[in-house]
């Protein structure tokens, strides 16, 4: 045991004691609770209010009006970072083109498992995504659950079939774009309606508000659609499968392309 | 005294998770500790799912038990699988 | 025994079996020389990180019952319910915290996977103490 080894342990023991004796003495506030937080106690209050509608968002749902109505800046935001890492790792696989090769995959008792599995997958995923205003669920959560079937096609069957029933990088890439445009366009539509009639409106509005009379309407014969929080559900599950998909893709092509690609970018400079 | 119960249930479960933990930080062969991670990360989604937030079990288990392997599995195919000392 | 003794007693060993696997990956993250190794130690601790979060939105009712989860189910709600609700219900804002939280360590680590593909196929290896001593070389030739 060296002297490095030693010091390194034996901080990080003092780390643990001294934070849990301190939170436990309730030197972070008290825990556990018997009221919620101020903040909380009007989201919850609000979230769903037929009494009070200009400070209502009309969601069953708190955890979703939270995310897309009360704080939807948050959300947006986290988006672009996301897409940022996508447009990040499709930058250092530059010039990479995938050739044809043979490829087996696994055996015929695994492939026909998944030809039954995957539908299910993804009729799963779609009943997620819709239902985010009226159950926990929402666009995250549809759109991981239709990102595995993505994996699952890629490791039972081959990167070659999945060129072939034509999720190739372009395509992938397109869609995701197609997503986030709707999801902008979801943000700003009350704003340009109220420009183009006269009436004060705000960005990212969902209900009419005291001061402003347009807004979205919550209730579609009889079904309840929370203006905005739906659209912004199927916008967001379709962008984040999509980009699953293409994740994929970057990862499993095969060395000899890729070494290549890199052969090629040395040459040139 | 249900609202007890929940907490003595998550105890048990993150001591588990504290012994899945140590477990993947000394292995040396990278496989098995991908494995001890995704087992730890199953008793943390259960641990979500006993501390009623639903929408984060709905998150959690795709990506950190279904993605989170999966990326790591590719990468050690690709290189090197044993850490040397 | 009494609950709320028992309550905090609960908490106390949550609380520490969270920051020990806190402090296990950080050890993990500082100590291990392979690159994926630290990968995986990095997933661990923002999950911990994310567990601590959820742990301080939960609440106890008056009567030391089970609280609800924060989803209303009865439409069109009247005010008595909606005092209900708002009483024995969990702590929502966390949860969306948390949400937010989880798709960004995912970006990162998805590149960051990638970057260590990269790294791989450049120098033929994921150990950091050969890759100083490349680096020493180079710097002294060039």
């Amino acid at each position: 045991m060296s002297l490095r080894h030693l010091i390194v342990i034996i901080a990080t023991v003092v780390l643990i004691v001294t934070l849990s004796y301190a939170i436990t003495m309730r030197a972070l506030g008290p825990v556990p609770l018997f009221k919620v937080r101020r903040v909380s106690e009007f989201y919850l209050t609000n979230a769903f209010n037929p009494f009070n509608k200009t400070i209502s968002a009309m969601t069953p749902e708190v955890v979703t009006s939270i995310i897309w109505d009360y704080r939807g800046l948050d959300t947006l935001f986290e988006t672009a970072v996301f897409y940022l890492a996508i447009i990040a790792t499709a930058m250092l696989y530059r010039g990479v083109i995938v050739r044809r090769k043979t490829q087996v995959g696994l055996s015929p008792i695994v492939k026909t498992a998944t030809k039954i599995v995957v539908p299910s997958i993804i009729v799963i995923a779609i009943a997620v995504a819709l239902h985010g205003h009226l159950t926990p669920g929402g666009g995250f959560q549809g759109g991981s659950i239709a990102a595995v079937t993505f994996a699952l096609i890629l490791v039972t069957f081959s990167l070659y079939t999945l060129n072939k029933i034509g999720a190739c990088k372009e395509k992938l890439l397109a869609l995701r774009s197609l997503g986030l445009l709707s999801l902008i366009a979801t943000s700003i539509i009350v704003f340009v309606m109220g420009m183009l009639l006269g009436i004060r409106a705000f960005i990212l509005q969902n209900q009419a508000k005291l001061v402003s009379i347009i807004g979205l309407p919550y209730k579609m014969y009889n079904f309840l659609i929370s203006g905005s929080c739906f659209f912004f559900n199927v916008s967001e599950a379709l962008a984040v499968s999509m980009a699953f998909g293409l994740l994929f893709i970057f990862i499993s092509i095969f060395e000899e392309d890729v070494e290549e690609a890199l052969k090629r970018r040395e040459e040139v400079e | 005294m249900m609202g007890l119960f929940i907490l003595f249930v998550s105890c048990v479960v993150s001591i588990l998770a504290l012994v899945a933990t140590y477990l993947a930080i000394v292995e040396r062969d990278l496989l098995k500790a991908i494995l001890y991670s995704a087992i730890q990360s199953t008793l943390f989604a259960f641990l979500y799912y006993i501390l009623i937030a639903p929408d984060i079990v709905l998150v959690y288990i795709p990506v950190a038990i279904g993605l989170y392997p999966l990326l790591m599995v590719i990468v050690v195919k690709k290189s090197e699988r044993f850490e040397k000392p | 025994m009494d609950p709320l003794f028992l309550s905090r007693f609960f908490i106390m060993i949550l609380t520490l079996s969270i920051i020990g696997i806190m402090g296990i990956s950080l050890y993990g993250i500082f100590h291990r020389p392979s690159l994926i190794k630290k990968i995986i130690a990095l997933t661990i601790f923002s999950d911990a990180a994310n567990t601590f979060a959820i742990i301080i939105g939960y609440r106890l009712t008056k009567g030391y019952e089970t609280p609800i989860p924060p989803v209303v189910t009865k439409i069109p709600p009247s005010t008595g319910y909606i005092e209900l609700f708002k009483e024995t219900s969990v702590d929502p804002l966390p949860q969306a915290l948390v949400l937010t939280a989880i798709v960004i360590n995912l970006a990162i680590i998805a590149f960051l996977v990638a970057l260590t593909l990269q790294i791989y196929r450049v120098s033929r290896t994921v150990d950091v103490r050969t890759l100083a001593v490349m680096r020493a070389r180079e710097e002294e030739i060039a």
